[in-house]
């Protein structure tokens, strides 16, 4: 990383400082632009009511997720620029295993939703942690955190051991998946290639005041996840409005469909897992424990946000065998805790 | 330029967006169409943060990155063709602009009626207050939520006998007695507006629809009557109003 770049030429760097002001000038533009339209068109005609409901579901998890995701990124810059690289090697045992498991305790620590999770994992893998490590903790980060454990025993109780399944079911597929992507011969070949190609980059990188780097972090991690966030969320508000929710909620009484519809369900509404018990409750009259134990699992660890989100890191192919992973131990979870309640 | 505009200013842009639209909403008081008010400090305190970072970084000079975008387009050479640079570009600017027009340009608004088509309107699933501790508050601030939980609790008969209820809400026509009443709904929030599950009463009122429209907001006054399965709400007056400033009860 030769990164002893010689001083620029003059008309150089006014065509730096140009360019500078002209993302200003744009970020403006945007800004005023938008709120010009809304003023011009007060009162205008509205948009057709279920398109209207698409956006504004949409922009409600948006609005949601966003402080998350800035608080993640945030979290992340420190991890990359600010903490020596030599604490997380030196807190974490040696022993493969035992290293995931305290990982995935890690979330009692740092209580941010899922998607705050991803930024910081990306941090930990560009700090030098395996991919495995990384994944084992954005699995049990969501639902192993005190926020979490809350809610869902303020929802439901001791109740048909929802509470305890959803717990101990987190902490073992997280553990699960961790250690079957630890047999992966190539650990590396599970990121996308150019994440990859920015851990290379930003490992060993040194230079440059620390300040600057976490601007520059921040900037690069918000460049990489907004526009998978927006996709989708955009995906979750147009499908809740698109997809009748009697077709899922027919399916409810029956062990082994009520399972499977509350994961598609899950999959679908994206909802954050510090809330999704309080979601469930209304369900849980018309489904049976085992399907909300499979919601409460599934949608903490995989829906459509998180993949959008966990595309900026893992490929394609990574994302289709941990949603596998997940949704058929989720899927036993569920049908265990219907056959013992 | 692309590059940089990709790897860099997108998420600065993205980001600017996303804390002025969370500030405005916050500042004209309407961040409750969207979230819980449990979150509006937090939301409102990273939108904040994200701001100065935002301001911070379109004002100093991008110095540092400089170094290495040349490595990451020669890299990015091997792999990715440039037409899938130019798609990129492409479709980072279709989001920002439609990320303008849904969180700035268009206005924020509650959800339809129509969402709450097919829906459990009864309190069974929400959570909040429980029927013994609305039994000792005072009833004058009951909401169709607590309403509704007093009727699901089937014990606090005696509190819905002597009630003098006004419930604000929004009509939802009932498919099975179209012309006797109708139920009057609001949307609970339990975390943001995907998690809005609609609460109601059913209210009796017969000839309602030549006065209200389903959909429509209304104030319903009048006494709880037991009616074969539940309570139901018989209507002494009945008036349109406008959509309240805050539509949804948490």
């Amino acid at each position: 990383m030769g990164a002893t770049t010689a001083p620029a030429p003059a008309h150089e760097h006014r065509a730096r400082s140009r360019g500078r002001y002209l993302w200003l000038g744009i970020a403006a533009v945007l800004i005023i632009g938008g709120v010009a339209v809304r003023l011009a068109t007060q009162g205008g005609a509205a948009l057709p009511a279920a398109l209207q409901d698409g956006v504004t579901l949409a922009v409600s998890v948006f609005i949601e997720s966003l402080p998350f995701i800035v608080l993640g990124v945030l979290l992340s810059v420190v991890v990359q620029v600010w903490l020596p690289a030599k604490w997380i090697e030196r807190a974490l045992p040696k022993t493969p295993w035992l290293r995931r498991m305290l990982l995935s305790l890690l979330g009692i620590f740092l209580p941010v939703c899922e998607c705050g999770n991803v930024p910081l994992a990306r941090g930990l893998v560009s700090r030098g942690l395996s991919p495995a490590e990384s994944i084992t903790f954005l699995l049990a980060a969501p639902i192993l955190n005190p926020v979490t454990i809350i809610t869902t025993y303020q929802a439901f109780g001791w109740d048909h051991g929802i509470l305890i399944a959803r717990i101990l079911g987190g902490f073992v597929i997280a553990n699960l998946v961790g250690w079957v992507f630890s047999r992966h011969p190539e650990p590396h070949s599970v990121l996308t290639p150019s994440f990859a190609a920015s851990c290379q980059t930003h490992h060993g990188e040194e230079q440059g005041r620390r300040w600057r780097r976490s601007i520059a972090r921040f900037a690069e991690e918000l460049s990489t996840l907004l526009p998978a966030l927006l996709v989708g969320c955009a995906i979750a508000g147009l499908i809740q409005v698109g997809i009748p929710r009697e077709w899922l909620e027919a399916l409810g009484a029956n062990p082994l469909w009520s399972v499977l519809a509350l994961m598609a369900l899950a999959f679908v509404v994206s909802i954050c897992s510090n809330v999704d018990a309080f979601f469930m409750l209304a369900f849980g009259s018309v489904f049976l424990p085992g399907g909300i134990v499979a919601f409460l699992t599934f949608g903490a660890m995989v829906d459509i946000k998180m993949v959008a989100l966990m595309r900026t890191t893992f490929r394609t192919a990574t994302i289709v065998q941990i949603t596998a992973i997940v949704g058929l131990a989720s899927l036993v979870l569920g049908l265990g805790v219907n056959l013992l309640a | 330029m692309r590059d940089a505009f990709l790897r860099y200013w997108q998420g600065i842009l993205l980001t600017a967006l996303g804390a002025v639209a969370t500030l405005w909403l916050t500042f004209s008081g309407q961040l409750g169409l969207y979230i819980h008010p449990r979150y509006f400090v937090f939301t409102a305190v990273m939108a904040g943060i994200a701001i100065v970072f935002v301001v911070v970084a379109l004002v100093l000079p991008r110095q540092h990155d400089d170094a290495h975008e040349g490595e990451h387009q020669h890299a990015g050479d091997e792999r990715a063709p440039a037409w899938r640079g130019r798609l990129a570009a492409t479709g980072s600017i279709l989001l920002i602009v439609a990320t303008t027009a849904g969180l700035l340009a268009l206005p924020p608004t509650t959800l339809s009626r129509s969402l709450a088509d097919g829906r459990d309107l009864s309190a069974a699933g929400v959570v909040g207050e429980s029927a013994i501790q609305l039994a000792q508050a005072d009833p004058a601030s009951f909401t169709v939520k607590d309403w509704a939980v007093l009727i699901a609790d089937g014990a606090s008969g005696g509190v819905l006998q002597g009630a003098r209820p006004q419930v604000v809400g929004f009509v939802i026509a009932d498919p099975d007695a179209p012309e006797s009443g109708f139920a009057i709904a609001r949307y609970v929030m339990t975390c943001c507006t995907v998690d809005a599950q609609p609460v109601g009463v059913h209210v009796e009122l017969p000839g309602w629809q030549e006065r209200f429209e389903d959909g429509s907001w209304v104030e319903v006054r009048g006494r709880f009557v037991e009616s074969g399965d539940g309570w139901i709400l018989q209507a002494e007056s009945a008036e349109p109003i406008e959509q309240p400033a805050e539509p949804y009860v948490y």
